[in-house]
């Protein structure tokens, strides 16, 4: 694809450099070259953008991406600055304000990806980098998707880095307050931010952070599994190394207890490092609440996880296996109510457990204008048709639907999806052992929380207890 | 507290589970009337042995059993540390078996043993592969959910006491003292302490807070015995097999919606006991990963899995576990009385030498 060129100028013309007699032969040669690479590479592409232009007097060819460039704001802006700019006396390494020069065509092709225009100037060879006016291809800050808040400050974070950190800088104004960007990625680059509050975060912690990024900086950081693999935790884990976070105030607080935040160009939240196990149940905005009352709400928030983790379980324990610890008018009842089912208690329970894992899957994965309906058929399936049909007792179903509404309770979704897998650990024990089953099922999910760690922060830190040595 | 806080949780809990099944049999097997004497006896032995066995471990700066041992030389070391070996991989085998059992007999009377003392060494057994760290993290979690329900069940407990079984307070004869009971009852003293002197690299403990500790579970040593004598008398309970147990069972709590609180009082202290069992497993790797440095601490504990797993198989019924019991009581004085006091005076050599190089140094 050629250059658009100015009435009457043709690219090949102004290229040969015949009005430009200053232009060394090897400046020419170099930018001829670096003009080609870009061709090459882009030029096919149906949103480049290359134009001969004019400015000050010196002919430049502009290059970028038009679907990321507002070219006529642009053009307008540098024309502006340009007859506004005091004298024209310029240091030698700035050409019209721009101080940013490509060397290499990789160097070229990075910018112009990530939205920049650049400019060749003819006369130099140099081809310099500006900043332009950006299509606005962003959302705006917004209120949270996927966390609520009752009482708190509601912006959101969003999917470019740079206002994430505004966000972030804004929350937090102090001046320990220390960002690290990191481009991370062979094919395409992403940015990565590392935030943290100087004098709070561990220094060793970073250091292992950073060198860590460091080595895994040709890694594919868009997805989190692919940050994960780049961080080097383990992939196989279901504990969440990474606390994803949308609220500010909810990073902000974790940066001023010295926690590091993560921000990854496109993703639209904060990554909290390390996680605890007590972010299951304690959120930041549980502090705008009185006392007493955040207390009862983690409280709430402890019994909903160990209800997902313990009913199920303890249902399928005490009909199947243990029916003697039960009083005995509620044995008898619950044998009543599963009178006339088939199969036994803890192939019910699955089945049961599939559709409500099917309900909540569906419900995430339907256009908001469908999603009712599966509620309602999902109700209906399991409120109504199951019991009288006689395939599972109520009492599961009362069971399950109590698991299911403790379940949201937790704090975090990435957190409540690892409880949501857990509670399968004890309910086939318990299956098998009874009661004994459910306990040690709660003792392994313990010990597996308990082998967690980040970097050599536990899982299962106690901020109280002093009493750890570092050897070891 | 919080500088031992770890420490005092896994004494405890493994004491705590320990407790409640042998013990109260055994002490009321060896007497017939003035039980506390006994059990004051049996506790204040152990107090003196713990606070010279911690004194010693401090004296040596921190180091661990092992290594105190190893300053004597490898031979040495070996012949010493051998029947502390042989102690940890009898104990893990009594625990498991016994423990089977008494899942079997309140519980579980149609799966098969085998199922049953897999599945409580194959979680301990994880765990000890996992590291000192993650069993004492496991236990604070567990400790935390666990521990009051034992507590409650513990106070409940005294529902049916009649205070008037207490008399006569005193023995006229005191013949515990040529009773096999009273020596097996000291199995609930001697399993766990010893932990404390493998610890030191990986977590700190105050010994004034432990030995305090100690002094606070007395009162569950003293009244593991007591409620099931002041429940039915005397010679009702000497009848039972585990009288704690049985006298659980008699409890009534009318708002509970479970006819069997036992279960859980139970379940729980076999949780306890799955972290004995695994923090011992752990010691005795340990113990082999010293003389056999090139060995993956998961390769050993694997063997020494298939070592105690395998032994827990042959013993075949209840009387064999309380032969294997009272074999036991020979090494069980080793670790109670030997061991303190060559770590005592091993603990006081390395001081001299460290307190020596520093007056050399001075000069």
């Amino acid at each position: 694809m050629r250059c658009r060129d100015p009435p009457s100028v043709s690219y090949k013309k102004s290229g040969q450099g015949k009005n430009w007699n200053q232009i060394t032969g090897k400046d020419a040669a170099r930018m001829e070259s670096l003009l080609e690479e870009l061709k090459r590479k882009l030029g096919s592409d149906a949103d480049w953008y290359c134009e001969n232009d004019e400015l000050s007097g010196e002919p430049v060819t502009l290059l970028g991406l038009g679907s990321l460039i507002d070219v006529f704001e642009t053009k307008e802006s540098i024309r502006k600055y340009l007859t506004s700019a005091p004298g024209r006396e310029r240091p030698e390494n700035r050409f019209l304000g721009f101080s940013e020069e490509a060397r290499t065509a990789e160097e070229a092709i990075e910018a112009i990806l990530s939205g920049k225009l650049l400019v060749f100037r003819a006369r130099t060879g140099e081809c310099w980098i500006a900043e332009p006016v950006a299509k606005p291809l962003m959302r705006q800050i917004g209120t949270p998707n996927i966390e609520n808040v009752v009482p708190g400050p509601v912006a959101a974070f969003t999917e470019d880095i740079r206002s994430n950190i505004g966000i972030a800088r804004q929350y937090l104004q102090s001046g320990n307050l220390r960002v690290e960007m990191k481009a991370i990625g062979a094919a395409h680059r992403i940015d990565v931010a590392v935030l943290y509050v100087e004098g709070r975060a561990d220094t060793v912690f970073l250091g292992k952070l950073n060198e860590r990024l460091q080595e895994g900086k040709n890694g594919d950081v868009s997805t989190l599994q692919g940050l994960i693999r780049v961080l080097g935790f383990p992939m196989r884990s279901i504990v969440s190394r990474l606390q994803s976070t949308e609220l500010p105030a909810e990073a902000v607080g974790a940066l001023k207890k010295g926690r590091v935040v993560l921000f990854v160009d496109r993703m639209p939240y904060a990554l909290v490092l390390p996680t605890q196990l007590w972010d299951l149940f304690a959120l930041e905005s549980d502090l705008n609440f009185p006392r007493p009352i955040m207390y009862a709400l983690r409280a709430l928030r402890l019994i909903g996880a160990l209800i997902t983790i313990l009913l199920p379980a303890l249902y399928v324990a005490l009909v199947a296996v243990n029916p003697e610890a039960l009083r005995i008018q509620l044995a008898l009842s619950v044998a009543q109510s599963r009178e006339g089912v088939p199969y036994p208690a803890l192939l019910e329970t699955l089945l049961l457990l599939l559709i409500i894992e099917l309900i909540l899957e569906g419900s995430i994965r339907l256009p908001k204008s469908v999603g009712p309906t599966i509620t309602m058929v999902g109700g209906i399936v399991l409120g109504q048709a199951v019991v009288t049909a006689k395939l599972v007792s109520n009492l599961l179903i009362i069971i399950l639907a109590a698991t299911t509404i403790a379940n949201s309770a937790i704090a975090g979704f990435q957190n409540s999806y690892t409880i949501r897998s857990l509670k399968y650990v004890t309910l086939l024990l318990a299956a098998v052992f009874g009661v004994l089953g459910i306990f040690a099922g709660f003792l392994l999910i313990c010990a597996y929380f308990a082998s967690q760690h980040t970097y050599g922060v536990s899982y299962v830190q106690l901020r109280f207890a002093k009493d750890e040595l570092p050897h070891g | 507290m919080a500088r031992s806080l770890h420490v005092l949780l896994v004494y405890v809990v493994t004491h705590l589970g320990l407790i409640f099944f042998m013990y109260p049999e055994d002490i009321i097997a060896s007497a017939d009337e003035g039980h506390w004497v006994p059990i004051l006896t049996g506790f204040a032995f152990h107090f003196a042995f713990l606070w010279i066995y911690m004194k010693g471990l401090s004296r040596g700066g921190g180091k661990d059993l092992t290594s105190l041992y190893l300053e004597l030389g490898k031979v040495a070391a070996a012949l010493l540390l051998l029947p502390v070996f042989v102690y940890f991989l009898m104990v893990n085998i009594i625990t498991i078996r016994s423990y089977s059992e008494i899942i079997t007999i309140v519980f579980l009377s149609n799966t098969p043993l085998w199922a049953i003392m897999l599945l409580l060494f194959l979680i301990p057994a994880w765990m000890a592969s996992l590291g000192i760290r993650t069993i004492f993290r496991a236990t604070f979690l567990v400790a935390a959910v666990c521990l009051p329900l034992v507590l409650f069940i513990f106070v409940s407990s005294f529902q049916n006491v009649d205070w008037r079984y207490v008399y006569p307070l005193l023995d006229k004869h005191y013949t515990f003292w040529n009773r096999i009971s009273f020596y097996k009852s000291f199995f609930a003293y001697a399993g766990s302490f010893l932990f404390l002197g493998f610890v030191q690299p990986y977590f700190s403990y105050r010994i004034r807070t432990v030995l305090w500790t100690a002094v606070g579970i007395l009162p569950l040593f003293l009244f593991s015995v007591y409620v099931p004598l002041l429940t039915f008398g005397e010679s009702t309970a000497s009848t039972f097999f585990f009288p704690y147990v049985v006298t659980l069972d008699m409890i009534q709590i009318n708002w509970l919606m479970f006819e069997r609180i036992t279960v859980f009082f139970l379940m729980s202290l076999i949780i306890f006991v799955m972290l004995f069992v695994s923090l011992v497993l752990w010691q005795s790797s340990q113990i082999v990963g010293r003389f056999w440095p090139k060995a993956k601490t998961n390769w050993i504990i694997g063997g020494l899995f298939v070592v105690i797993f395998a032994g827990c198989l042959t013993v075949r019924s209840w009387n064999e576990v309380e032969r294997l019991f009272i074999w036991n009581t020979w090494i069980r004085w080793y670790v109670l009385i030997v061991v303190p006091l060559t770590v005592y005076a091993l603990g006081r050599r390395a001081e001299r030498d460290a307190g020596g190089d520093r007056y050399a140094a001075g000069r």
